[in-house]
C-alpha cells in the first residue's frame, strides 16, 4: 500500500489537488478523513469504454452482460460477486433488483440477476487457480445494435501487451504512463482514489447498494430461490 | 457389409445440408432417395445435390422405395411424430433430429412406437463426436481437475428463423403455442428449443441428473421475432455440480433464405465454450476452434471462417453399426428423455419465475 500511497501522492501533487487521499485498503480510502469506499475497477479503461458505448448511445437495446471470472482458490467467492455486480452496474447504467444464485463447496458461484429494466447478468465465477496465476475474466454486453467486449472474439483467455520468449518467458501489460511500475489492479486502485480526491466522486451509495446485492445471492443460495433485492 | 438404404424427408431442418457429403461418402450406405415438404426447399436440394430421386411427399417416396431401411427426419419438430410412425409401420430405422418432440405425452408415445417395432432410433447430437468434445471428456474422466464442481457452457448461435422460418414459429417449433408468461409478448420455441447440446453434454460429463434448474429470460435484441432469443439457465445437478449454460440466439445474423458467405453480423456466428471448474483446476474450451479469420466477399466484414470438424461422420459411423449390429444408440430416446424435461423446466421456470426441482 505504501507504493500505491507514493503514487496517489505524486498524482495529487503534480495536479495540484488540496484535497488529503490516503489509501487504507484496496477497498477504502480516507479523502479529507472522511472513510470512503473504493470501486477501483471504476477506473480500468476497458470498464470505462464498456461503459461509454452505453452512455454514448452506440450500445442500444442492451439486453443481457455476460461475466466471466476465475481466480485464485481461497478467494471469497461473494466478494468476487460484490465485485463483479459493481462492474454490472457501473457498465451497463443499471441496478439489480433480483438475484438466483448457486454455489459449490467455495469452488464455484454462479448467478443470474436481473436489473429495474429487465437486463440480464449472468456470473460465472470460480476459485480454482493456484496462487499467483493471474485471473481469467471476460465481460460481455449483448444488445439490440450489437456486442461489445473486453476479449477478442474467438478467444477464451485475457491478451497481454508483450509477449517475451526465450530462456525467460514473460508477459507484460502496461496501461498508465505516470504510473509506470504499477499493475494493472494498483493503477486502478491509485487512479480511482485520485479521481475521488480530484472530483468528489461519490461511491458509498452504490457500495452499499452491491452490498445488499450479495446479501440476496447469500439468501438465494441458502433458500433456492429467486430473491428480490 | 451390405451398404444400409438410406432416404432424408422433408429437407427444412438447418441440418439438412450437413447430410449430403456423409451419405454420398460413406461406404455403407446407399443414398437411395428424398421427400422435400415443399417447393423452396425442394429447389435448395436439386440445386445442390444431383443423382439422388426427389419426391414431394413421404409417402410417394416409401411406395417408390421399399427398400428404405432407414430415414433422417430433417424436419420441423412438429412433423416428427408423424413420421415416426409413417416409418415405424415399415420398420425403418430413424436418425432424429435433435428435438424428437417437447409434448412429453408425444415422446412417450414415440418411445413406444419404437420398442415395438424393433427400430433404431437414434437422435443427432453432433458433438458427441467432435474430437475437442472427445478429449474435454477423457480429461474430466481421468479426474485431472479433481472433484468437479461447476459446469458452464454456451451454445450460442445466431438466429436460424430466416433461412429456416419453422423456427420462428411456435406451433413447428415447440409444438404448440405457449406464451412464455403471463404478460410477455413472446412464446416458447425460439433459442431454448434450438440448443440441447450442453443440456446433454452435463449429464454424461457430470454423471449426473439435474436437480434444480432456474431459468430467464433477457429483453430480445431481434424485435422482429416472436420467441425468445437470449436466455440465461442456471441451477445444481444432482450431485452438487453448479452449472451456468447460455443457448442463446446471441450472435446477429443477415436475413438469407439459404445460409452462405454473410450469413453472420457479429464476426463468429456460432460457439460451444464449456468450462470446467474443479478442486485442482479449471478447463476452458472451444469446440470449433481454432479458427482462421478474414475480411474478403460479400460484405469485406471481418468473420471467424471455421475450420469445421465433420461430426456427421462419426454420427452415421454410429447410426450405421447400431442398425446393422443391432446396438442401442448412445443417443437414444430413453437418455434423451432427461435432456427435453430439462428444456421444458427452462420454459416453467420462466413462466413461473422460480426454480423448477426435477
Amino acid at each position: 500500500m505504501k507504493k500505491l500511497q507514493e503514487k496517489l501522492e505524486f498524482l495529487l501533487d503534480k495536479y495540484a489537488v488540496s484535497t488529503k487521499a490516503e489509501l487504507l485498503s484496496e477497498k477504502e480510502a480516507l479523502i479529507n478523513g472522511e472513510k470512503v469506499r473504493l470501486l477501483p475497477w471504476r477506473a480500468e479503461r476497458r470498464f470505462i469504454e464498456l461503459r461509454n458505448l452505453i452512455t454514448q448511445n452506440r450500445l442500444t437495446g442492451l439486453s443481457t452482460v455476460r461475466i466471466t471470472h476465475i481466480t485464485n482458490r481461497g478467494t471469497d467467492l461473494y466478494s468476487l460477486l460484490w465485485r463483479e455486480a459493481e462492474i454490472f452496474e457501473y457498465i451497463s447504467c443499471e441496478k439489480l433488483c433480483e438475484i438466483f444464485a448457486v454455489e459449490n463447496s467455495s469452488v464455484a458461484l454462479n448467478a443470474i440477476a436481473k436489473s429495474e429494466n429487465g437486463i440480464v447478468c449472468s456470473f460465472e465465477l470460480s476459485a480454482t487457480l493456484p496462487e499467483g496465476q493471474p485471473a481469467i475474466d471476460k465481460h460481455e454486453m449483448i444488445a439490440v445494435s450489437g456486442n461489445a467486449c473486453d476479449r477478442v472474439v474467438d478467444t477464451q483467455v485475457p491478451q497481454s501487451s508483450i509477449y517475451m520468449f526465450g530462456d525467460d518467458n514473460a508477459v507484460y501489460t502496461d496501461v498508465d504512463a505516470e504510473l509506470y511500475g504499477l499493475n494493472i489492479d494498483e493503477c486502478a486502485i491509485v487512479r480511482h482514489a485520485f479521481d475521488i480526491a480530484q472530483n468528489g466522486t461519490e461511491t458509498n451509495s452504490a457500495a452499499e447498494h452491491i452490498d445488499a446485492v450479495v446479501k440476496a445471492a447469500h439468501l438465494a443460495v441458502e433458500a433456492v430461490d429467486n430473491v428480490r433485492i | 457389409m451390405k451398404p444400409i438404404k438410406i432416404a432424408m424427408m422433408s429437407m427444412t431442418h438447418g441440418h439438412t445440408r450437413k447430410y449430403y457429403q456423409t451419405l454420398r461418402d460413406n461406404p455403407k450406405l446407399d443414398w437411395v432417395a428424398v421427400s422435400c415438404a415443399n417447393a423452396e426447399v425442394k429447389e435448395i436440394f436439386l440445386n445442390s445435390v444431383q443423382g439422388i430421386p426427389c419426391y414431394d411427399s413421404e409417402e410417394e417416396m416409401l411406395t417408390a422405395h421399399p427398400e428404405i431401411e432407414a430415414v433422417v427426419l430433417a424436419s420441423e419438430n412438429s412433423d416428427h411424430l408423424r413420421q415416426v410412425k409413417l416409418c415405424a409401420e415399415r420398420g425403418i430405422h430413424i436418425l432424429s433430429m435433435k428435438i424428437p418432440t417437447f409434448d412429453m405425452a408425444e415422446y412417450e408415445e414415440m418411445q413406444r412406437i419404437c420398442r415395438e417395432a424393433g427400430i433404431v432410433f437414434q437422435v443427432e447430437l453432433e458433438l458427441h463426436y467432435n474430437p475437442v468434445v472427445m478429449r474435454l471428456k477423457e480429461l474430466n474422466n481421468q479426474g485431472k481437475l479433481g472433484t468437479l464442481r461447476s459446469f458452464e457452457a454456451t451454445n450460442i448461435t445466431l438466429s436460424p428463423v430466416w433461412a429456416f422460418p419453422w423456427q420462428g414459429v411456435p406451433e413447428k417449433s415447440y409444438g404448440k403455442r405457449v406464451p412464455l408468461r403471463e404478460g410477455d409478448h413472446r412464446f416458447r420455441g425460439g433459442a431454448i428449443c434450438d440448443h440441447p447440446h450442453i443440456f446433454d453434454l452435463i449429464r454424461e460429463m457430470t454423471g449426473s441428473e439435474f436437480d434444480t434448474i432456474f431459468a430467464t429470460v433477457a429483453p430480445n435484441i431481434r424485435l422482429d421475432i416472436e420467441e425468445e432469443d437470449m436466455v440465461a439457465v442456471t441451477g445444481k445437478m444432482k450431485n452438487g455440480v453448479v452449472f451456468l449454460l447460455d443457448p442463446s440466439w446471441s450472435r446477429t445474423e443477415a436475413k438469407l433464405k439459404v445460409p452462405a458467405p454473410g450469413w453472420e453480423i457479429f464476426p463468429k456466428r456460432m460457439e460451444v465454450n464449456i468450462i470446467l471448474n474443479g478442486d485442482k483446476g479449471s478447463v476452458m474450451t472451444d469446440c470449433f476452434g481454432p479458427n482462421v479469420y478474414h475480411n474478403s466477399t460479400p460484405d469485406s466484414k471481418y468473420v471467424v471462417q471455421y475450420t469445421y470438424f465433420d461430426e456427421w461422420v462419426g454420427l452415421i459411423d454410429e447410426f450405421v453399426s447400431c442398425i446393422r449390429e443391432g446396438k442401442t444408440p448412445k443417443i437414444n430416446l430413453d437418455w434423451h428423455r432427461n435432456t427435453i424435461n430439462a428444456m421444458n423446466a427452462c420454459y416453467e421456470s420462466i413462466r413461473t419465475g422460480k426454480p423448477i426441482k426435477l
